[in-house]
């Protein structure tokens, strides 16, 4: 096994060459875009509802009611497998919460992944609540889901192991919060020659600066006090000039 | 290179590359779609490069976007066409359900055991029927199939064959999908729900057997009844495969199993669930209708004897392709 990482990205080599970086999404997200098409599906529910009495006064009561049967079928089972095929992986909970259903090797999802993961809900959505259960139309408290995101690495529930697919972000928080670095940091040479994940840890710290207060920045620099040789205030100041005179050279 | 220079060198192209993809995402038709593969694996070069560089967060997270963006346009599957739905039927599902020829017999035997053992029991002991059946069931089943009940199949003059296919649809391919589900559950699920369906039913022919009019209730379900019974015993075991897969995942990491074992159940779901819509067509506009008794049976036994050749028969002799 690799070995423990700080954080979730998922590296994914292309057979161009190239590494891709997937940020799989949480429970928590995946739960607002989840109620947001839950409420969604139950405003299909209800306009199916209309148009069976509407057919029913032209068609006669059984058509309306053989129609309306197959469209909440195609709803209950159908919204996410649609949705996730046609939309490129996002239902409209999902793309509200910029999430993407894609494959765990990067590529959008299909007809086949997508029917499986969304099978398998009924088994993620256990235990079912009760006073909600409407005939075969279940909604349930997802143990399991949650269970199975909180134990796999990928953030992936029952359905997403079985159809090899993952729910990640697709915009970057941290694009906007990369620091423009302040006015009165001028670059600065590190004070000896630096490997590349020491020269990869500057610069991230000096792009992503501006999310931490001042105290936790002096914490983090603490380390390097005896190395750059002035300690607190100072200290990160000196590591900001460094990851930026890495950065622009 | 500074990473400003970098940006400014090629921001013209990435720009032409994210206008594209963005009109692809919305799926609009693009005039130039033949310069995205082009601009894709030229973008794919300067995400190397800007990774290698270590140019910074925010460049390389913009080439990562469009990367990503780019690679799963150009991924996305050809059309497959009409061709793929027969060569579907003709092998890839047969010799799917063959290759789980394990978990199916357990599937078959989980149903028809008790199914067959509630009729004999019912046979000669009635009592086990009425410990299983509530009272309202056996006046529903009385209503339906007992003796004294006359009306005919009168559905079809209302015009309600098309309401009963509706129902049938999401009532039976609902309770198919659900033990396909529940069978991920460590198989328990799966093998609950093909058990309670097979002492039910059982239980059920069982009382039409002892006090009610036996000619109808076998009438009305010999047609679809391959495909229906077929069809369930199909999907729970693709639900026991994937269950199976958890408990006993062999040489797999138990992730790994469950991924193998949804590439295998995936073609026996999609072909039994294809059966069950097949039943409910069946189940509604024919199993219903006024066509003579003894063609209904035939198509009965017809059925059960071609999806036997079919499952032990079709598609040997395609070559490996799967």
């Amino acid at each position: 096994m690799a070995e423990p990482k700080l954080d979730t990205l998922q590296s994914i080599e292309l057979a161009e060459g190239v590494q891709i970086l997937l940020r799989p999404a949480g429970p928590l997200p995946r739960a607002w875009a989840l109620l947001v098409d839950m409420l969604l599906v139950g405003v299909f529910f209800i306009a199916e509802l209309l148009l069976m009495l509407l057919l029913s006064q032209v068609m006669g009561i059984y058509t309306g009611l053989g129609t309306s049967l197959l469209l909440v079928f195609i709803t209950y089972w159908g919204y996410f497998i649609l949705y996730e095929v046609l939309r490129n992986g996002q239902t409209p909970g999902k793309k509200m919460m910029g999430l993407r259903v894609v494959r765990t090797s990067g590529e959008r999802v299909g007809w086949g992944a997508s029917f499986l993961r969304n099978l398998v809900r009924f088994g993620d959505m256990m235990p079912l609540l009760p006073q909600w259960q409407l005939w075969v139309l279940a909604v349930g408290f997802y143990f399991f889901g949650v269970a199975s995101c909180l134990v796999t690495r990928r953030f992936q529930r029952l359905g997403d192991l079985v159809a090899d697919t993952v729910v990640v972000y697709t915009r970057e928080e941290f694009l906007e919060g990369v620091t423009r670095l302040r006015e009165g940091v001028t670059p600065a040479a590190p004070p000896m020659v630096l490997t590349r994940e020491e020269q990869m840890a500057f610069i991230q710290f000096s792009e992503r600066a501006s999310s931490w207060s001042d105290s936790r920045k002096e914490e983090m620099v603490a380390p390097l006090a005896p190395l750059l040789g002035v300690r607190g205030r100072e200290c990160v100041v000196r590591a900001l000039a460094v990851g930026m005179w890495l950065r622009e050279s | 290179m500074k990473p400003t220079a970098f940006e400014e060198k090629n921001d013209e192209s990435w720009r032409e590359l994210e206008t594209a993809l963005a009109a692809l995402d919305r799926g609009k038709h693009i005039e130039d779609a033949a310069r995205v593969p082009q601009l894709f694996r030229q973008v794919c070069g300067d995400l190397a490069l800007a990774q290698h560089r270590m140019y910074g967060r925010r460049l390389c997270e913009r080439l990562n976007v469009l990367v990503i963006g780019a690679y799963q346009h150009l991924g996305a599957a050809a059309r497959r066409g009409s061709g793929a739905f027969v060569r579907f039927f003709a092998s890839t599902f047969p010799r799917a359900v063959r290759r789980e020829k394990g978990v199916v017999s357990l599937c078959l035997a989980l149903f028809f055991v008790p199914f067959i053992a509630f009729i004999t029991a019912a046979y000669f002991e009635p009592k086990w029927i009425f410990a299983l059946l509530p009272p309202e069931a056996q006046a529903q089943m009385d209503a339906m199939y007992g003796k004294d009940s006359m009306e005919d199949f009168v559905r079809d003059k209302f015009g309600s064959s098309f309401a009963m296919f509706g129902f049938y649809i999401i009532n039976n391919v609902s309770i198919h999908f659900r033990i396909f589900a529940s069978g991920v559950m460590l198989g328990a699920g799966a093998v609950y729900g093909l058990g309670y369906q097979g002492i039910f039913l059982g239980a059920m022919f069982g009382y039409v057997h002892t006090s009610g009019n036996l000619h109808r209730l076998y009438t009305f379900c010999a047609s679809h009844s391959s495909f229906e019974l077929f069809g369930f015993i199909l999907g729970a075991a693709a639900g026991v495969r994937i269950g199976l897969a958890l408990v006993h995942p062999g040489r797999l990491p138990r992730v790994a199993a469950m991924r193998e074992a949804g590439k295998r159940a995936l073609p026996v779901l999609l072909g039994s669930t294809m059966m069950l819509v097949g039943a409910a067509v069946i189940e509604g506009f024919w199993s219903g209708s006024s066509v003579a008794a003894w063609m209904k049976h035939t198509v009965g036994i017809l059925g059960w004897v071609l999806f036997a050749v079919y499952f032990i028969f079709a598609g040997r002799r395609t070559a490996d392709e799967a």
